[in-house]
């Protein structure tokens, strides 16, 4: 195992002085003696063609400063991947909570008055709330233009209001079922969720005198937050600047451009900086939750327990305008990225109803099949007399297996199995009445390489750039934002690892668009990777110019040359080298240009580096995964017979990671995931009924507090990918996705209820103990 | 209709005429400036705006600035007055309990008004104290840990 000084520690985040002392500027913390606040008006109809807008009463209340409609627009339709919203309502509005006008005004109070005096002209449509409904023929058509709308993902293909569909089929099921000793088959709902950040959405925009906007946003991928404001207002890239600050976090939520859009045009109409924040109310009403979904499952096994046959259908609920089309593909890794079946049809869809835009939120479609999947590996556990844990690893896939045509390269799971069986073994001890256990398991992300070491279909995503300063310290300059589960940190930690200097001798500037290069942003569990990956690069770029400029003085080659301890030396020797603070001020003489070091995620060159290490022959033209995030939770709960709430007693979480670049903040992000999840699987449901959202607040969407967790027992494994930097895969998604089914499972194994909606209530719990025991419990 | 008052926030006094509508974390950081307490949601539910107020957390949101004139307000900023960071400070660092960072200044200050008045509390004390305040980030974990070292430290004075 390769000692390092910097990577592999568990040290304090950059930035984390400032957050305990209040000195961290959020996107609301800007402040400007002339502000405005801006709110946005919000249709009340689910479905509607809009036939005026008159805003003069509204013009003329004093503190009014500038009002927008899409008449201020250019009626350019925006979007993440495919381009099916206005900016402001048009013609129609599609669900109850879309923005239609925009007021700028003095204070909060004159603001909310004058969106009262706005007057609208509404002439509802027929609409539809369920997905299942809107894909039947004759359903309102919500998005009547759909097949010409422009889209960016791969597969756009819709039909009505299935936005998108994807079919997987593998063996022959229907031969296959004969051989099965047993079938089961359920089918599993969830709700949509919310985010839950304790930092609402909240943006400020402010315009020079030259007419540049600069914007600070609650986003986590500010280069495409620039793109689709300029998309929207039809302007140019040089006259927005998306500026840094502090994210308090995402969790997928804070990628869109929502209301960004709207505050600019605010504060160029008005001339004055504007600060638009969103209401819980309207968080929970109008932003984009966590897709509904519907998955039946039919899955036969062997007697001996073998898997033998998967059929499955899903259904997500994407609202009436989506965040990323790609459901369908999605769900199928998470339904089949663990196991070997050999006889698989799978069928998903995108579908489109009259309820509030749903997109992306840890794990896009993961927690949702997982909960179906891992639910139902259990119950034909528990069927067939075998142990849950034992089922999954006889099944579970190795290293070198062919999965939907990629070979399976480093899989954690059965090692994640494995530490779960010995924790239980630990830990189980007697069994208590209303008392028992669960496990589930995950899988997420994952890259797609060639076996020449290319990342497959992997645009330009992530670079970086390390420049060095005349003392021999380095500046890190990535686009990468800090949300909160520590990138910037982790960067820094790379980037003092290969130059040999100390982490505190490395700085970032990160996310500011004017000064950093393009970069997708924070999210898919990418960031350690990819980010990572063109660090990485960067920081070998500038090493390999400091060489450059170091063998000409030294009058070596540059191969035999070291850097270690602030200085570039012959290897062996420490004493005959030059610091790199020499080296970085005389650049300008012996290279003729400052050192900079360039770096990109996806770069020739890695090709040949990578097949040194290449474990395993492949065979032309397949593909391989690379770095599968894997992992195994094991919970233990207590039902309350009277009431059927369920408490968590003791919760363990295993997860791959290829390699701890922070142990610290790795345990972080797995023990928030864990979090996350049980609001998910416990309390969290935002209720809705003919598109009236019922439970608008946070008394009623409840998330989870310091009362309803329990300490977490995490475990890192440590298996390396080929392609991320020191081996690094992924954690910050895949936490948060065993743990409902994790929860169900140790419910059936505490009552004997299977719970197949979430949440898992104490009203669901308890009736279903109540219809178990016949009414008499 | 403005009312003069004068509050007193971090030690300093402060001279201000503020409508009396007006909730205390509005006029702390639009007014003085102090951003470090947040506005998570206006309505008590998040525990961004937490703040001591004589020694206990509130809620910053849920009282008006003209309430709590001449009472002595501790905002996150008043904590490490001369750069000298609090216990809970450093063992929030420590113990890595900061992620996001946007519900810190409410957890510190909820676990300082609890370890002022019960300085050896134990994990249920703590967790049963920090029940207002959302954490979105971390699941709690490490964030407890952190207090309770605080206060396991201080038990053994």
């Amino acid at each position: 195992m390769t000692e390092y000084r910097i990577i592999g520690q568990s040290l304090p985040k950059k930035e984390v002085g400032d957050k305990v002392t209040g000195k961290s500027k959020y996107s609301g913390d800007i402040l400007f003696p002339d502000m405005l606040i801006g709110k946005i008006l919000h249709s009340p109809c689910s479905h509607a063609r809009i036939l005026s807008i008159d805003t003069s009463r509204a013009t003329a209340l004093p503190g009014v400063k500038a009002i927008v409609t899409h008449e201020d627009t250019p009626l350019i339709r925006i979007g993440r991947t495919v381009m099916d919203r206005y900016v402001l309502a048009y013609d129609r509005v599609r669900f109850l909570g879309e923005p239609v006008a925009a007021v700028a005004a003095v204070d909060e109070e004159t603001a909310e008055e004058a969106l009262e005096l706005i007057r609208v002209e509404y002439d509802e449509l027929p609409a539809v709330f369920d997905p299942l409904q809107a894909m039947e023929p004759g359903a309102p058509l919500i998005h009547e233009g759909l097949s010409s709308y422009e889209c960016l993902a791969a597969k756009f293909n819709p039909q009505g209001n299935v936005l998108s569909q994807g079919m997987f089929t593998e063996g022959e099921i229907e031969k296959a079922w004969k051989y099965c000793y047993l079938i089961h088959e359920d089918s599993y709902r969830t709700p949509p969720v919310y985010h839950g950040f304790t930092q609402p959405h909240e943006t400020t925009a402010a315009v020079d005198a030259s007419g540049r906007v600069t914007i600070w946003a609650a986003n986590k991928a500010p280069h495409l937050l620039r793109q689709m404001v300029c998309q929207a207002l039809n302007l140019p890239m040089s006259r927005i600047r998306v500026a840094p600050s502090t994210v308090g976090g995402d969790f997928g939520g804070k990628g869109n451009a929502h209301t960004e859009p709207i505050c600019v045009l605010l504060a160029l109409k008005s001339g004055q900086p504007v600060r638009l924040t969103l209401s819980r109310h309207e968080e929970l009403t109008s932003t984009f939750l966590r897709e509904a979904s519907v998955t039946h499952l039919k899955m036969g096994v062997s007697k001996d327990g073998d898997l033998i046959a998967l059929q499955g259908k899903v259904v997500y609920d994407t609202g009436a305008y989506c965040d990323v089309v790609g459901g369908p593909t999605a769900s199928g890794t998470s339904l089949l990225g663990l196991h070997r079946i050999p006889n698989v049809v799978l069928n998903a869809y995108q579908v489109y109803t009259n309820n509030s835009p749903r997109g992306q939120m840890r794990a896009p479609t993961s927690p949702q099949v997982a909960f179906a999947m891992e639910s139902h590996l259990d119950m034909v556990a528990w069927k067939l007399g075998i142990d849950p844990v034992e089922f999954r690893l006889r099944n579970a896939l190795e290293e070198g297996d062919i999965l939907r045509g990629q070979r399976i390269m480093n899989p954690g799971i059965k090692e994640a199995l494995r530490r779960t069986q010995e924790y239980l073994r630990q830990n189980r001890g007697e069994a208590k009445p209303n008392q028992g256990w669960g496990v589930a398991t995950c899988d997420y992300g994952g890259m797609a390489m060639d076996p020449s070491g290319y990342l497959k279909n992997a645009p330009l995503e992530s670079s970086a750039w390390v420049k060095l300063n005349e003392d021999g310290t380095a500046v890190l300059i990535t686009g990468v934002t800090e949300q909160g589960c520590g990138p910037v940190t982790v960067m820094a930690q790379i980037v003092a690892e290969v130059l040999g200097i100390g982490y505190e001798d490395v700085s970032v500037v990160s996310s500011d668009t004017d000064g950093t290069p393009f970069e997708l942003g924070t999210s898919g569990s990418r960031t350690t990777h990819r980010v990572g990956l063109s660090v990485k690069l960067a920081a070998e770029d500038a090493r390999n110019q400091l060489f450059e400029a170091a063998a000409g003085s030294l009058e070596v080659s540059a191969s035999e040359l070291a850097i270690s301890g602030g200085r570039v030396h012959m290897q062996g020797y420490p004493e005959r080298g030059m610091s790199i603070g020499e080296l970085a001020t005389a650049a300008a003489i012996t290279l003729g240009r400052p050192i900079l070091g360039i770096g990109s995620a996806l770069q020739k060159g890695i090709g040949s580096a990578l097949r040194k290490g290449k474990p395993i022959a492949a065979s032309k033209g397949e593909e391989w995964r690379d770095a599968p995030q894997h992992g195994a939770h094991a919970v233990q709960v207590e039902v309350d017979p009277g009431t059927g709430q369920v408490r968590l007693l003791k919760y363990f979480a295993c997860h791959d990671v290829g390699f701890a670049l922070n142990p610290q903040n790795v345990e972080g992000q797995i023990e928030g995931g864990v979090g996350f999840g049980v609001g998910y699987a416990l309390f969290e449901e935002v209720l809705i009924k003919e598109g009236k959202t019922l439970n608008p607040d946070l008394t009623d969407y409840r998330l989870p507090t310091s009362c309803d967790l329990v300490d977490i027992d995490t475990d890192i494994v440590e298996i390396p990918s080929i392609s991320g930097p020191f081996g690094a895969k992924g954690v910050g998604e895949p936490s948060n996705v065993p743990v409902a089914a994790a929860i169900a499972n140790a419910v059936y194994d505490a009552v004997g209820v299977r719970i197949t909606q979430l949440p898992l209530t104490p009203e669901r719990v308890f009736q279903a103990m109540q219809l178990k025991s016949g009414g008499n419990a | 209709m403005k009312h003069n008052i004068t509050l007193r926030v971090n030690g300093e006094s402060y001279q201000l005429a503020v409508e009396p509508h007006r909730p205390l974390v509005d006029v702390l950081r639009n007014d003085l400036g102090l951003t470090g307490t947040k506005k998570g949601c206006g309505h008590g539910h998040c525990g961004t705006c937490t703040i001591l107020l004589d020694g206990k957390a509130v809620n910053s949101c849920l009282i008006l600035a003209v309430d709590v004139a001449d009472r002595n307000i501790v905002t996150i900023e008043g904590l490490a007055p001369d750069g000298k960071l609090h216990p809970l400070q450093e063992a929030f660092i420590r113990h890595g309990a900061v992620q996001c960072g946007f519900c810190t200044p409410g957890l510190i200050l909820t676990a300082k008004a609890l370890l002022d008045e019960n300085p050896a509390s134990g994990p249920e004390e703590i967790r049963f104290a920090l029940a207002g305040n959302i954490c979105r980030c971390t699941g709690y974990a490490k964030v407890v840990k952190a207090i309770l070292s605080v206060a396991q430290g201080r038990g053994k004075e």
